[in-house]
């Protein structure tokens, strides 16, 4: 079914908007969530979550192009608070990986840089990814929006692992300079 | 700003880049590329392996007597013989390759060559000659291709008229090559190979003189010829007729 069709079952309040959403979904939504908690059950649990919130944000919500980037962010954003829920129990070696990584692209210290705009900071990290080619965008966006392992995106895309460390590392780099362009800045 | 919220921020991003990661890559790797490249090279090593392969198997089944630089003159012999001595006056001051084109005109040539007693050329007509082949038609036998063709029948028919025609020896009786390829159906099922090798006359049941590999077959067709693979490809069977 396409997503205009899903997004009508939506606003018509038919619930069987959620069984599409999780027909044509539903694996990749449970794989997000998995590639940041690295738990089967914990990651169902905010698959269905999300098909929870996606059926009360829906309307006044209309994603009929965009659906599973609306869900998957969804997913990802419950997936993330699970994660901060529980790693005051206990720390993830993934998500552990991811923050490190993306903690090489703020500029300044994090305590100076507290007041920003999060639909700004969307905005500038799009520019960024506007001025980056195909393949890196991909490689960036499968790692940190995705949340999937290197290895992941090697057999994903055919490439060399050295090459989708390289991409990232440079990308992370670039986005630091794109980020303190664009005035989060100490 | 912390790392948390820049990967919130991350998860705002323009939903066209998260489906564009998710689509499948069409990007071959360079991996898939070279393997590419190795097949097609390896195909191209095999072909040319094979080429030098058949074009020494070819030599190998000449016989010792230098046969194809023979057939290449008895070609040339009888092409220019024909050429010069027996065709029409108009015709007699085309080139080599000019008179062959004269086979165009298959019962004229046919009858030229039984009229200087060229054996081969003429029965070549008759038999399964260029007239067979085009009925007199559409066949267009240029001089650039018409000297191959030439050949080719020549080829055929050497051993039948070599010093030692091709000859194998099958229950007491010796059978030679009669230069005519077999058309009826094949009986593999009561293929025989053959035995040995043997410079000269063969003297036993299955010696043979023409396929040093021994890998040539044959059957009996009836009690005065034999069907012979040459060369145990099973593609090419040629008439063996008894002649003691």
């Amino acid at each position: 079914m396409e997503d205009s069709q899903i997004v009508e079952l939506y606003l018509s309040r038919d619930e069987s908007a959620i069984a599409e959403t999780s027909h044509k979904y539903g694996t990749k939504l449970k794989r997000i969530a998995n590639n940041v908690l690295n738990d089967q059950a914990t990651s169902e649990e905010c698959e269905n979550d999300a098909y929870l919130q996606t059926w009360n944000l829906i309307p006044p919500n209309e994603p009929r192009n965009y659906l599973f980037a609306f869900v998957g962010k969804i997913v990802r954003n419950l997936a993330i608070d699970r994660l901060r829920y529980d790693s005051r129990q206990k720390r993830y070696a993934q998500y552990c990986e991811l923050t490190d990584e993306i903690l090489e692209c703020i500029p300044g210290s994090s305590s100076v840089a507290d007041a920003f705009d999060s639909k700004e900071l969307a905005a500038l990290i799009n520019s960024f990814l506007e001025t980056c080619s195909e393949e890196q965008r991909n490689i960036f966006v499968r790692r940190y929006w995705y949340f999937d392992s290197v290895s992941e995106i090697c057999k994903l895309y055919s490439l060399p692992q050295s090459k989708v460390k390289t991409a990232l590392f440079r990308m992370r780099e670039k986005l630091k300079k794109h980020l303190e362009a664009g005035g989060y800045n100490v | 700003m912390n790392e948390h919220d820049l990967l919130e921020a991350i998860g705002d991003i323009d939903p066209k880049f998260i489906e564009a990661a998710d689509r499948p890559n069409r990007k071959q790797s360079k991996i898939v590329h070279f393997q590419k490249f190795y097949l097609a090279a390896a195909g191209l090593f095999l072909l040319i392996v094979a080429g030098v392969v058949l074009r020494n198997g070819t030599l190998i089944h000449k016989p010792d007597t230098g046969a194809i630089e023979e057939v290449d003159e008895f070609a040339i012999e009888t092409m220019d013989s024909i050429t010069q001595d027996q065709l029409p006056t108009d015709t007699a001051g085309l080139g080599k390759d000019d008179s062959i084109m004269m086979a165009g005109s298959p019962e004229s040539a046919a009858e030229t060559a039984e009229e200087s007693g060229n054996e081969t050329f003429a029965e070549g007509f008759d038999a399964n000659g260029i007239a067979n082949k085009t009925d007199g038609t559409n066949l267009e036998v240029t001089g650039a291709n018409a000297e191959s063709v030439n050949k080719d029948r020549f080829a055929k028919t050497e051993s039948a008229n070599a010093d030692f025609p091709a000859m194998i020896m099958v229950n007491g009786f010796l059978y030679a090559d009669s230069g005519e390829d077999y058309w009826g159906t094949i009986d593999l099922a009561n293929a025989v190979p053959v035995l040995s090798y043997i410079d000269g006359e063969p003297a036993e049941d299955g010696a043979q003189n023409f396929d040093r590999n021994s890998a040539a077959k044959y059957f009996i067709i009836d009690d005065e010829s034999i069907a012979v693979d040459i060369d145990g490809s099973e593609e090419s069977w040629i008439v063996f007729k008894k002649i003691k």
